[in-house]
């Protein structure tokens, strides 16, 4: 990148122009905002296929006694639905649009290692297939849950192919993650331009950062877990064969400290998306950015010293240690809800769709904000936890809070990838078929969990007061699938047909709005004065600089 | 084709008063399916507070629920009310922005301290419930060991001498002394599994090499269902038991009766 | 390099209280393991970003006046494609498939990893 006061003619560029096209320019690309789009459609896919694995579930549970798939099917079913919304989908979409945007959010021209950024986007493509092929197999997919305990994920009771093949995809997405991360450290560290100091840096590309750096502390130990949950499985060992002087627990331990950082990695990226959305449809700057920055460090930090709380049922862990800072990370939370309504109050607000799936997200992950609280306290989580309220909290917060401002970024950001506008009125449809949908399924289900029914059951029996919540939740299901076709058909036209949307549809203030639509490669030709934490705001209204 | 501002700012104004027309109706479809959700009657087998440590953790669960009632309406209230007052309204001047506050330190500050205090006064709570819930004491009435296996329950009465095997068509009963201390010995014959009985409000997970023992305080009358609570396998969703607590003099004569009975 | 390294100091500082407290409120070794662990990484950021900071002190992006321009013109080498990550990515995972499925697969698969990245070590060689 050179960066100039006036645009010139073209960009200088030290390679020769050999322009690939088509499907040798996407496997030979290493453009993060190529890259960031592969992640993106990638991470989608995966998307729609543990959703698809999810609505034949609530199929099955809508009435008692159902049996449209067998038992053995029906836990391959809830395993790789998580699996595949953990490891392949929610997380990897935040690598994608963080890959797009925080070059273009901090005035760079690409990641630190673009190479290395393409690298791991082909490891996680191959991982995600990996994980998924175990369907192929004999005896089927990994059928043990997502958490793959031991004793039940080791050879003897879960033998097959499947199984390995899921424990390969986690490496494999593991490394990815990793690789990723350190790349994007390196990037915001190295690569911003001038007069773009860290306290002036958007909030996804913070949340980003933060997220980042859990991921290179926590990725590695999952990928050591589940090297060691290989080597028991196939080489002889016995680090979680309890007949063996192993211990079970210690899976648990090495699990949930990559497992709880991981919700929070899976979180944060997406709290930055709303944190930069919401100023922009407010037309005021973000309330408290210090607090905001503070809170986010509090909650990363926090979060990794509360793993298990996700094993408190075990009889075998410090309640008090888990139970009071899990507690505790309700406040910085709360600070962000203070900020985020903050910057709302007194503001000029418009309900465009990003906006309105930022609402949709503080009045949703609220609730599973206090869900969590309640599971903080262990006494209330021995009752709860492996029930359909937990069920009902996981999703409130990932659902509800990662997906729903999910939305609100690709409605934002749609733009600027692709030039074109998404249409504003399928976007309101999908987002109240969504809001009406997501409560209908995962509202009913804290009711269940407080009734006693237990996760990861494939039937239930009638006439024990589930029957009716479970029908209302599986007409929810339906109907979030529905508001999937909308969004997708949405897209799908508006790629092709929709409005020019020009540099900066939505007058908003950070970087990625100060170039083309789509920018162009190495992004930018001239870069406007960085006074602030909103560059293009100042240049809008020049009277309001302090 | 709507292009440029005009376009979008028509748009938004016809889709806001839509929207305004379609939320309250939202909303209320929303409020009533969550009202549903209330209606279907408790189901048999799931009496509540079966145990004295289990109307413990209802009372601490109430306590926590009342707070999370007035946060959720809290927030609502106050993002709800941003939407309403705070929309931008009318033809706004091209450079009209609002006051563009960046915090207020003070606010903040006490903002943080509330929501402190409160998790603050909730831990305390918590304490104090936990304590009940694991406590053993030293001379318990009953004390069985629970074995679980895939995919089903044992239950061995240690000081009579009785053993209740379950199968997948016949749910294994606990049966149980009214107003006892029952001291629960659980261990698993191979993998996780966990012992859940939702009328008691309590379940705890049975881990090979981990040495759990619970005790339950029985304060009521009836049948109480039981469930693995913790994914084991293939049959999962059909490794039930049941707990019945009956007045002692039927539990001395059920004993009795399992006593005589000639071992299979 | 004004915040960066500090972000390091706190949060090797931060593990170090959670460490301890872990340890002696639980004796359980091994998640003192990963939080002893994680003081070990943090503090080696820490100490690079510092020495970083030494040599290098203030650059154009962690000053909060100056102009676009200010910044060098050239900020790296950024290739826009290269054939070797996908021959990487590749190598890896037919190699890691290996595990599972065979030896044969683990060679094959290893043999394209290495031979991608010693083409990516000649492409960055005639670059940098």
């Amino acid at each position: 990148m050179t960066v100039l006061t006036e645009r010139p003619t073209a960009p200088p560029s030290r390679e020769p122009r050999r322009r690939a096209t088509g499907l040798l320019d996407l496997v030979t690309t290493t453009d993060h905002k190529k890259i960031g789009l592969l992640y993106v459609f990638t991470a989608f896919g995966f998307f729609l296929l543990a959703g698809a694995l999810a609505e034949v579930m609530r199929t099955q549970l809508a009435r008692p006694n159902q049996h449209l798939v067998s038992a053995g099917v029906y836990n391959e079913l809830f395993t790789m639905h998580g699996s595949i919304m953990m490891f392949l989908f929610i997380g990897p979409m935040a690598f994608g649009l963080a890959n797009y945007f925080v070059p273009l959010q901090i005035g760079a021209p690409d990641l630190s290692f673009p190479r290395l950024n393409a690298f791991a986007y082909w490891l996680y493509l191959g991982g995600g297939i990996t994980m998924v092929s175990g369907f192929l197999t004999d005896r089927g997919a990994a059928a043990f849950g997502w958490f793959a305990y031991a004793p039940l994920s080791d050879a003897i009771h879960s033998p097959g192919a499947g199984a390995d093949l899921w424990i390969v995809g986690v490496a494999l997405t593991g490394v990815a993650g990793t690789l990723f991360g350190v790349n994007l450290v390196t990037t915001i560290f190295t690569l911003r331009a001038p007069g773009m100091t860290m306290l002036r840096m958007p909030f996804f590309t913070w949340d980003m950062l933060v997220a980042s750096l859990l991921v290179i502390l926590t990725f590695p130990v999952v990928a050591a877990a589940v090297a060691l949950l290989f080597a028991d499985r196939n080489l002889g060992t016995h680090f979680f064969d309890a007949t063996n002087g192993g211990e079970p627990i210690l899976w648990q331990h090495l699990f949930w400290f990559f497992g709880h950082p991981e919700v929070y990695i899976i979180v944060l990226p997406y709290f930055g998306i709303v944190t930069d959305v919401i100023p922009v449809f407010s037309r005021k700057p973000i309330f408290g950015y210090r607090g905001m920055l503070i809170a986010t460090f509090a909650i990363a930090g926090l979060s990794t010293g509360v793993w298990a709380h996700h094993m408190f049922a075990t009889g075998a862990v410090l309640l008090p240690f888990f139970s009071a800072l899990s507690l505790l990370i309700a406040v910085p939370t709360g600070v962000k809800f203070v900020n985020w309504i903050g910057t709302m109050w007194r503001g000029r607000l418009t309900f465009e769709t990003p906006m309105l799936f930022c609402i949709g997200f503080l009045l949703t992950f609220v609730m599973g904000g206090i869900t969590g609280v309640m599971l903080a306290s262990p006494p209330i989580d021995f009752r709860v936890t492996d029930t359909y309220f937990v069920v009902a909290h996981m999703h409130y917060v990932m659902f509800g809070g990662s997906v729903f401002a999910m939305f609100a970024g690709l409605y934002y950001w749609f733009p600027k990838m692709s030039g074109r506008r998404l249409s504003e009125r399928w976007g309101k449809v999908h987002f109240w078929l969504l809001l009406i949908g997501f409560n209908l399924t995962f509202f009913p289900q804290h009711q269940l969990g407080l009734r006693g029914m237990p996760r990861r059951v494939d039937t239930y029996g009638g006439g024990r007061g589930w029957s009716f919540l479970n029908l209302l939740s599986s007409v929810g299901a339906w109907l979030m699938g529905v508001a999937m076709l909308v969004f997708i058909a949405n897209v799908w036209v508006s790629i092709r047909r929709g409005a020019p949307a020009g540099d900066d549809p939505w007058e908003a203030n950070t970087l990625e709005w100060a170039t083309t639509s789509p920018p162009p490669e190495h992004n930018f030709t001239s870069l406007p004065p960085i006074r602030s934490d909103r560059p293009l705001f100042d240049g809008r209204h020049p009277e309001l600089r302090p | 084709m709507l292009a440029g501002r005009r376009g979008r700012g028509h748009d938004a104004r016809v889709l806001s008063r839509a929207a305004r027309r379609v939320a309250p109706a939202a909303t209320a479809a929303a409020l009533l399916a969550l009202l549903l959700t209330s209606c279907s009657g408790a189901a048999p087998g799931t009496a509540k507070g079966g145990t004295s440590q289990g109307r413990q953790v209802d009372h601490l669960f109430r306590g926590f629920l009342a707070v999370g009632v007035v946060v959720f309406a809290v927030i609502w209230s106050l993002v709800l009310w941003s939407v309403v007052r705070y929309r931008r309204r009318g033809r706004p001047a091209p450079d009209a922005v609002p006051s563009q506050t960046r915090g207020n330190g003070p606010l903040e500050l006490v903002l943080t301290a509330l929501p402190l205090g409160i998790v603050a006064v909730l831990f305390a709570f918590t304490v104090r419930t936990q304590g009940q819930v694991d406590r053993l004491r030293p001379n318990p009435d009953v004390r069985i060991v629970v074995t679980a296996f895939q995919w089903q329950w044992r239950f061995h009465y240690v000081k009579e001498g009785i053993t209740v095997v379950g199968a997948p068509d016949r749910y294994p009963e606990m049966v149980l002394p009214l107003r006892a201390k029952v001291r629960l010995r659980l261990e698993s014959a191979d993998v996780i599994h966990s012992f859940f009985v939702p009328g008691f409000l309590f379940k705890r997970d049975v881990i090979p090499r981990v040495d759990n023992e619970i005790e339950l305080d029985t304060v009521k009358r009836g049948r109480f269902d039981g469930l693995c609570a913790e994914f084991c396998g293939l049959d999962h969703a059909r490794m039930g038991f049941t707990v019945r607590v009956v007045d002692r003099s039927d539990y001395r004569a059920w004993v009795d009766r399992e006593q005589g009975k000639v071992p299979a | 390099m004004r915040i960066e390294p500090r972000l390091f100091l706190s949060s090797a500082i931060f593990y170090v209280v959670i460490g301890t407290l872990y340890w002696f409120t639980s004796y359980e070794p091994a998640g003192t393991a990963m939080l002893g662990l994680a003081v070990g990484s943090w503090t080696l950021c820490w100490l690079y970003l510092l020495r970083q900071r030494r040599e290098h002190g203030l650059r154009p992006e962690d000053r909060d006046d100056v102009v676009a321009s200010a910044g060098p013109a050239d900020v790296g080498w950024f290739p826009s494609s290269s054939a070797w990550p996908f021959g990487m990515g590749m190598g890896a995972v037919v190699a890691a498939n290996g595990l599972v499925f065979g030896t044969w697969l683990t060679v094959a698969g290893g043999a394209l990893f290495l031979f991608s990245v010693v083409g990516l070590a000649i492409e960055s060689n005639s670059k940098a």
